[in-house]
């Protein structure tokens, strides 16, 4: 096989798409850690949760957007609320007793969609507004996934004005640097962090939606993907959003050419990334200060 | 005469772990006046101070702020109640400019006080001329400055400091020293962790000597210069 570059710029567009998702749910996962040190896996229960959530809301007769529009918001209640009840009694326990818990959540969570929705897979009809192909580089490409990828950098253009430019963002920032110095300056850090939590939960219940017309609605589609979210988390370093942008691009990258070049050993370039990312930067590429182990 | 009181400690009890560290400690903070709290390496200095913001949660004993039960308030309640507390580490946020570091602490006291941004600019130019810096691209003693600038612009009831001059350079110390004297003689409360016994005893009313945990004495500085076995058995100095 030859080298083909429409094949090759179709994958580049594929890989930057499937980066955008895995950016949406990164992000959150990250932050949570960065200021609460909670590794709170139940984050890929809520993508899971905003994609079923998708798929009754178009069932219903309501449009993609209708879906986009709810779905994430009704998504993050209840993660909101499942906080509450029940994840913040592990805000002080070993990440072990963490990942136990939210584990325990992503089964239980499949296991309850799994008998209201049964177990075959489910579609979500792609916006008729991007349902045509673009000319783009000089090969047509689905115009959805150029919306997703849109998406993705509006969205991270805005985490990052909001981050450095916003008294809030300098209160997370601070938050992620040293809580306690933090809360002695009178900042409520529980409250920016229910805060962030709520903002990290609605873009994976984003992520959800989307990916819904492309992957469709599966039970265990939350597992699949968080594992590829934590790997990202790991590369691209704790806490930081450029370290959640860029872990994204890599693994995106890798696991679109790994599919390509390794297509019985996909993870086999992920986890090769992972490897090397980790032998020359332990602590990951660009974690938040905390995390560099300078102190 | 509790009254007159802005903090008082009583009968204070802290644990590290198993360890029991604060044994059963109280002074009292008069409103207006400066009180040292001085004892060597590991007296419970900090702990103490730790345990008044309630970073570390006292075991038994009270501590009131204005009269009130601090008991069940958390360390960013006791803040916006006019707690401001200096680090022994600084503690400045590295992720943050030097004008982030002083923004997010600002607040508009009841009381007053009078600290803006611009007031704090003028009266630290030092701080003026690197306030879009990273907090933590500052020399240490410019660094211990924004620490104090930071704690002084939530215009705070009270300052507690913990060894402000801690390894710096003599002629920072003096800086740290004149600020501290200058902020006193406008009436500022505070509670002072030293170890640097002239700077202490310059700067406050009354002073009380931790050893092991717990208060081995209590009187003024004048007083404390005076009584050399006290200095020399839990100060060494
Ligand atoms: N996590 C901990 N567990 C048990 N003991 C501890 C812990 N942290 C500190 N200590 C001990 O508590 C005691 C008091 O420490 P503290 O930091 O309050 O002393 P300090 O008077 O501030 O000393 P310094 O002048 O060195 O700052 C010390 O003996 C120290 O070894
Ligand atoms: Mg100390």
């Amino acid at each position: 096989m030859g080298f083909d570059p429409q094949f090759f710029a179709e994958q580049l567009l594929n890989s930057l798409q499937f980066a955008m998702l895995l950016f949406l749910l990164a992000i959150g996962l990250s932050v949570i850690f960065g200021l609460m040190d909670y590794l709170n896996l139940a984050h890929g229960t809520i993508y899971m949760l905003a994609a079923y959530l998708a798929f009754s809301l178009t069932q219903l007769g309501g449009s993609f957007w209708v879906a986009l529009a709810f779905a994430p918001l009704a998504a993050t209640a209840i993660g909101m609320v499942l906080y509450l009840l029940l994840l913040k009694r592990a805000e002080t326990e070993t990440h072990l007793v963490q990942v136990l818990l939210t584990v325990g959540v992503i089964y239980a969570g499949t296991d309850i969609l799994r008998i209201i929705y049964g177990d075959l897979p489910k579609g979500v009809n792609q916006p008729e507004l991007f349902a045509a192909p673009v000319n783009i580089f000089g090969i047509t490409y689905p115009g959805y996934r150029l919306f997703i990828i849109g998406l993705g950098l509006v969205t991270q253009i805005g985490l990052y004005f909001a981050l450095e430019r916003t008294r809030l963002g300098a209160l997370v920032r601070a938050g992620v640097d040293d809580r306690q110095t933090a809360e002695t300056l009178g900042v409520n850090i529980s409250a920016v962090f229910m805060l962030v939590f709520a903002i990290g939960t609605y873009l994976a219940g984003v992520a959800g939606v989307v990916a819904a017309p492309i992957f469709g609605v599966y039970p265990g589609m939350d597992a699949t993907i968080i594992i590829l979210v934590l790997i990202v988390v790991v590369v691209g370093g704790l806490g930081s959003l450029k370290g959640a942008i860029l872990g994204s691009l890599l693994i995106g990258f890798a696991d679109t050419f790994g599919k390509i070049l390794l297509p019985q050993f996909a993870m086999v370039m992920i986890y090769l990334v992972m490897a090397i990312v980790l032998i020359f930067r332990p602590t990951g590429l660009l974690p938040a200060r905390r995390f560099t182990g300078a102190g | 005469m509790t009254s007159g009181n802005l903090l008082a400690v009583d009968n204070l009890h802290t644990y590290l772990g198993d360890s029991h560290i604060i044994q059963g400690v109280s002074f009292a903070v008069p409103r207006g006046k400066v009180v040292a709290l001085l004892g060597r390496n590991g007296a419970g200095k900090t702990t103490t101070l730790r345990s008044i913001m309630r970073l570390v949660p006292p075991r038994s004993g009270t501590i009131t702020l204005d009269g009130k039960t601090t008991e069940g308030l958390r360390t960013y309640e006791l803040a916006r109640r006019g707690l401001a507390f200096v680090q022994e580490t600084r503690a400045i946020f590295p992720s943050l400019s030097v004008e982030e570091n002083l923004a997010i602490a600002e607040r508009k006291a009841a009381a007053g006080g009078g600290w803006t941004l611009e007031r704090v600019f003028n009266d630290f130019p030092s701080l003026a001329a690197r306030r879009n810096n990273g907090g933590t691209q500052l020399s240490g003693g410019e660094q211990q400055m924004l620490a104090i600038a930071r704690a002084l612009i939530a215009n705070p009831q009270m300052l507690i400091l913990d060894e402000p001059s801690e390894g710096l350079a003599p002629l920072i110390v003096r800086q740290i020293a004149d600020l501290l004297n200058k902020l006193k003689s406008e009436g500022m409360t505070m509670l002072l962790v030293e170890q640097n016994f002239a700077l202490a005893t310059e700067v406050a009313d009354d002073v009380v000597v931790l050893g092991k945990g717990r208060v081995r004495w209590s009187g003024t500085s004048a007083q404390l210069r005076a009584a050399d076995d006290i200095r020399h058995t839990w100060l060494g100095v």
